[in-house]
């Protein structure tokens, strides 16, 4: 029974064959991991799959499981949605009022999918000096509102990886002393969700998938050197998340000629779970903790 | 904290986001009123409930309604089938299904583009249809000025403001030897000027099953696209992120969107390199928008355009 003042939100990341899910609760005392679990999939979790009967099926069936052995609380639910299915552009801001610029931000919108713009929700992140347009096929979006209703979520979110990254990294503190440019990197097993921040503004997204004939460290180095590129290469840290990111985080902090440093969306956190958890290890849910964060701030 | 509403759309600012608590403290408030009063002042609700109309009165309402609907949409078809001196001339070829959109909109039937563009995604072949664009654009009459052109699996649809007279006709003609089912709608802005929205689709498109590649070599085609473009001449290139369509037969396509910004004769020239490579790569769409601004004289056509390659599993 939740107390008054107090909110859980629940926080699926699903890639490839994996899930990652994060629950916690926000109290007056602070926030607190309720459950961290890291599960196989049955299915590979592409967002074109989920509106398929037999796929959205097998995820039910695996969600409730997890769901019922670790008591989650599905009602306050954000999905991170295959990077697959998402366009972020960024796009420089016109001089105005945010009006103004949200209206500047649609019409770039609008050539970029003309013709189509009623298949997409479209909706946009201002910063100071740019703006990013966010699209996602509704196509897309209705499959992940299927299989959470099928789970029996309340209210079901869904959010880009990479942002949910940055947000992971924003409850954990990281934001307060940032300046210059940084990379957040969050690796999974077969892709990459990387965003460029420049003075704590999320300036660029971008996401990398390599196959089993790939080398998955030249893919990574390839993705975030166009990434920096947009900031002449000069780059302070990159942010590492996810499976095995103490050899790849070093390397690619090598490459890169920066500090590293791990994002560990536990933190800031109170309570028992996870907390005798190397940061290593935690920051394999940076990505579900993110979309926590959101649904907690709703 | 970065968020984006991409479900729950409308769920911006204070009250959006605090609205159902907001509703519910009002309501409780309310209710905690109406608990207050009830016992107390029994008479003054007798004389609220007295003063609720009786139901002979309150049905009449929704008929009014109703009717006043009726008028108001009888007033409206009027205002369309007269054209109060808007529309000149609305033009339709018998296959067409076009909806008359407002002046600022592009007459497009939506459902259908939609449609299109969800075929295309499952075929394995390519249409050539974009590469004439340009041809397109050279076809219109020199009293106008192009404010769009775009060509999604073989379909064209251009946004067009005309200064003078507008001789629908002869545009259609023009335009006749590249494109078929011609659907074309003009509006008058003023007495000088109107806007054309035209829609067509590629006369005998010619397409071709793009050979398979593996993602290597998908990437070095992709590298090689961006090269060309720059090599063309055409500015502020962004070569976009890689999204993958996926086919329920057949492979699998990877598409890339290169934006930028060149003259007509560079962006022919960079399509004419892409089109040389039609055998593995193909231009899933393209859009035109000229440039507005002093520095446009050279440089006045911003490009949107996707490349895709398919990948052999």
């Amino acid at each position: 029974m939740l107390g008054f003042g107090e909110k859980t939100a629940t926080g699926i990341h699903l890639s490839g064959y994996r899930g990652w899910l994060v629950s916690m609760s926000r109290r007056r005392s602070g926030t607190e991991p309720l459950a961290l679990v890291e599960f196989d999939l049955p299915v590979c979790a592409n967002a074109p799959d989920l509106a398929e009967t037999d796929v959205q099926a097998q995820l039910v069936d695996v969600l409730r499981e997890v769901g019922e052995e670790y008591e989650v609380d599905f009602s306050n639910t954000c999905f991170a949605l295959d990077p697959n299915v998402v366009i972020v552009k960024r796009s420089a801001l016109i001089a105005g009022s945010e009006r103004e610029m949200r209206e500047h931000m649609q019409w770039e919108a609008e050539q970029f999918l003309v013709g189509e713009q009623d298949a997409f929700s479209v909706d946009y992140v201002l910063e100071s000096e740019w703006g990013l347009f966010v699209a996602v096929r509704r196509s897309a979006l209705a499959g992940y509102l299927a299989l959470g209703k099928r789970v029996g979520m309340r209210r079901v979110d869904v959010d880009v990886p990479a942002f949910a990254l940055y947000n992971a990294a924003d409850g954990a503190g990281v934001f307060s002393s940032i300046a210059g440019s940084e990379v957040l990197v969050y690796g999974a097993e077969s892709e990459a969700y990387m965003l460029l921040v420049d003075q704590g503004e999320a300036m660029q997204v971008a996401h990398c998938r390599w196959s089993e004939d790939d080398n998955a460290m030249d893919v990574l180095w390839g993705g975030v050197d166009r990434l920096v590129g947009a900031v002449g290469g000069r780059i302070e840290c990159v942010r590492c998340a996810g499976g095995s990111v103490e050899g790849w985080g070093v390397e690619l902090a090598d490459h890169l000629q920066c500090e590293m440093a791990l994002v560990d969306p536990l933190a800031e956190m109170v309570g028992e779970v996870a907390s005798d958890w190397d940061p290593a290890r935690r920051s394999e849910y940076a990505i579900a903790a993110g979309l926590v964060q959101r649904g907690l701030a709703f | 904290m970065i968020r984006v509403e991409l479900i729950h759309g409308n769920r911006r600012g204070w009250f959006a986001q605090n609205g159902l608590w907001f509703s519910a403290i009002l309501s409780a408030a309310v209710v905690c009123v109406l608990l207050y009063y009830l016992p107390m002042e029994s008479d003054l609700m007798k004389d609220s409930f007295r003063s609720v109309r009786s139901p002979a009165e309150t049905v009449k309402h929704p008929v009014q309604n109703e009717e006043k609907v009726r008028e108001t949409l009888s007033e409206s078809s009027e205002g369309i089938s007269d054209g109060q001196g808007q529309i000149v001339e609305r033009r339709r070829t018998p296959a067409d299904t076009m909806y008359a959109a407002p002046a600022h909109e592009f007459p497009v039937d939506r459902a259908e583009v939609v449609a299109t563009a969800a075929s295309y995604a499952q075929s394995i072949e390519s249409t050539k249809a974009c590469f004439s664009a340009i041809d397109i654009v050279k076809q219109l009459p020199p009293n106008s000025q192009l404010e769009l052109v775009s060509c999604i699996a073989g379909r064209f649809q251009l946004s067009v403001f005309v200064t003078g007279d507008v001789a629908i006709a002869s545009v259609e003609e023009g335009l006749s030897e590249h494109l078929e089912q011609i659907a074309s709608t003009v509006r008058k802005t003023d007495e000088q000027s109107a806007h054309l929205s035209l829609s067509g689709e590629e006369k005998s498109a010619r397409k071709t099953v793009l050979e398979t590649l593996n993602s290597a070599r998908a990437k070095a085609l992709f590298a090689e696209v961006e090269y060309w473009a720059d090599l063309c001449g055409i500015d502020d290139i962004d070569l976009g992120e890689q999204s993958v369509i996926p086919a329920e037969e057949g492979p699998a396509r990877w598409r890339r969107r290169l934006v930028g910004t060149g003259s007509y004769g560079q962006i022919q020239s960079f399509l004419d390199r892409v089109s040389a490579r039609g055998n593995v790569a193909a231009l899933g769409e393209l859009i035109l928008t000229p440039v507005s601004g002093a520095d446009s004289y050279n440089k006045a056509v911003r490009i949107s355009s996707a490349i895709d390659v398919s990948i052999g599993q």
